[in-house]
């Protein structure tokens, strides 16, 4: 028998090691131009319905609710308003590297100026009695860029 | 019209930070078990099975292939859906279809999380990116395009809560102290439900405010936790149902609806998500469909009871008003005012809701089951101190844009 009586049996713990998932995405020519802009011309484009006139950011090749495509191409911002914003304070895991993420540090909803739908990015502000809702900011573009949403380092208080 | 389908049986495990105690397989088979024995049928009279959890957590892929022979299913169709965070609602749901058809007679369905055992980011930052990420913090370090199309895929009801919470603020003219109140009520109606997973006896909002906070408007105390758990219903055709149970939960209406204005942005490059996180008109749009299915013409008077899905709590709030339960912008009025509590007009999450048990895979389900314990007259403890003849569940998750909605009764007509 497995334990002496009046014993709880011990209960036994196998250990799986890490997985590895990596994968590559294409981004296609929506968010191929989005990112070039960025990199290139320190732009922020978007794409506009010839149905709706709604101005997408990002941008991408579909109105859902019209079900149109979208090829007409508009530059928006590089300023904008705060949409919602909060401030994190708890240092939980960034899964890229299993590392506690360092706080505070502010994200923002901007609605760019010219476009319906909001970005998601940093604000360089973390005390919460500094922001509100309704403030204006502008997009502070890195030095070096390579083609991502990095090329946009944080939103400024203007 | 589909032939009319019940609710014969219920199990669920308790709720646990660390069921360390079982094998996955043996959790799940608990609340199967449980059901079961509660629908009075026995596993050869199932014909089908639908199970779920969230794709990748608890460490285990597929485990539709291996999970039949635990819960009574050898030799029979098992069918495993997963959507997200409402994967219980969607796997309930797919077992009413199951009978509806006219396919199947008596069908098991299944839904469970077991987080502990999982080490992958994805399953154990979720939470934390539910609440308070957003995928572009992570940019911050150093994750490239393709950890943030990743994290969109996995953890992308990321930061959705915080801004909901910022946006139904902002709408309604709440404030924090209505969010206390919510998180009390929820542990204290938790500590009245044995399964639960945070109970707090007594709990106040003054207790709730004390806690720190963590991402703004949301402090410590705002916060579900991460569950291990399962949750198990029969559904049965109304012959059978007559037979098997004294009261069955019939199932009067339902609709799932997804809302891609409400969707970040996800692997398709779809999904707007940045519009208003707290506009989910998909749960208004479900909840209506579900309503005129379920002959109901006025929400606000024709039901009883409500489990809200609401891992946050300004979700139970603006999910109330989604579903007509009160109008746009005045749920925190009716909260203050008592009526949401498990004695009051119209009682929301008596079972503690998302807030004190989160299994994600099995959160919406047991919504669902919860409302039929309240119809059965069986929630014991948490029974809501009135006839209840209609309950109303939601659940919420997908890629934040999914929302189902099941309305139970306690006759067929
Ligand atoms: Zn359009």
């Amino acid at each position: 028998m497995a334990g002496t009586a009046g014993e709880t049996p011990e209960l036994i713990k196998v250990h799986s090691g890490a997985v590895e998932v990596p994968y590559d995405w294409h981004c296609g020519p929506y968010w191929s131009r989005f990112f070039r802009g960025l990199r290139d011309e320190k732009k922020i484009y978007a794409t506009k319905c010839p149905s709706c006139g709604r101005v997408y950011i990002p941008p991408r090749e579909v109105c859902g609710p019209c079900f149109a495509r979208m090829d007409e191409w508009v530059e928006v911002g590089p300023e904008g308003v705060i949409e919602m914003f909060t401030v994190v304070r708890l240092p939980y895991t960034n899964p890229s590297t299993g590392e506690p993420l360092s706080v505070p540090y502010t994200d923002v909803y901007v609605r760019l100026d010219g476009a319906d739908t909001s970005l998601m990015h940093w604000l360089d502000e973390t005390d919460e009695k500094k922001i509100a809702v309704g403030m204006r900011v502008r997009a502070v573009f890195r030095d070096k860029r390579t083609g991502t949403m990095h090329d946009i380092e944080h939103f400024k208080l203007i | 019209m589909p032939r009319p389908v019940a609710i014969i049986g219920c199990g669920q495990t308790k709720h646990l930070s660390r069921r360390r105690d079982v094998s996955q397989p043996e959790l799940i088979a608990e609340a199967a078990w449980k059901a079961m024995e509660d629908a009075n049928v026995t596993p050869d009279e199932v014909d089908a099975v639908v199970v779920g959890n969230m794709q990748g957590f608890g460490g285990v892929a597929q485990p539709d292939l291996w999970i039949g022979d635990w819960i009574g299913a050898p030799g029979k169709p098992v069918m495993r859906v997963t959507t997200g965070g409402t994967t219980g609602g969607t796997v309930a749901q797919a077992g009413y279809y199951h009978v509806a058809s006219g396919l199947h007679n008596v069908v098991l369905a299944v839904a469970w999380e077991k987080h502990s055992d999982s080490k992958e980011s994805g399953a154990t930052t979720g939470l934390g990116h539910v609440g308070f990420g957003a995928q572009v913090n992570l940019f911050r370090c150093g994750m490239g395009l393709k950890g943030f199309i990743a994290t969109s895929g996995v953890g992308m009801a990321a930061g959705v809560a915080v801004y909901q919470a910022m946006y139904y603020m902002h709408r309604s003219g709440c404030g924090i102290e209505h969010f206390d109140m919510v998180a009390a009520k929820s542990r204290r109606n938790a500590a009245k439900n044995k399964y639960a997973h945070l109970q707090w006896p007594n709990c106040t909002p003054e207790d709730i405010a004390k806690t720190e906070m963590v991402a703004y408007p949301f402090r410590y105390g705002h916060v579900c936790p991460a569950s291990d758990g399962a949750a198990a219903l029969v559904f049965a055709d109304g012959n059978t149902a007559r037979k098997r149970v004294r009261t069955p939960a019939w199932v009067k209406g339902l609709a799932s609806i997804t809302d891609e204005e409400n969707q970040l942005i996800s692997e398709s490059g779809g999904g707007v998500g940045i519009i208003d996180s707290s506009e989910q008109m998909g749960a208004r749009v479900a909840a209506q469909k579900a309503y005129k299915m379920a002959g109901i013409r006025d929400p606000q008077k024709e039901i009883d009871v409500a489990e809200l899905y609401q891992p946050f709590p300004n979700q139970e709030l603006l999910f109330a008003e989604k579903l007509g339960l009160f109008d746009e912008g005045k749920a925190w009025l009716a909260l203050e005012k008592g009526e949401t509590d498990i004695d009051g007009r119209l009682p929301c999450d008596p079972s503690g809701g998302v807030m004190s048990t989160n299994a994600i895979g099995a959160a919406a389900m047991l919504r669902i089951l919860e409302c039929a314990l309240q119809v059965m007259g069986k929630a014991e403890e948490h029974q809501v101190p009135k006839k209840v003849n209609i309950a109303v569940a939601h659940g919420w998750g997908g890629s934040t844009n999914y929302n189902t909605v099941t309305v139970l009764g306690s006759s067929p007509d």
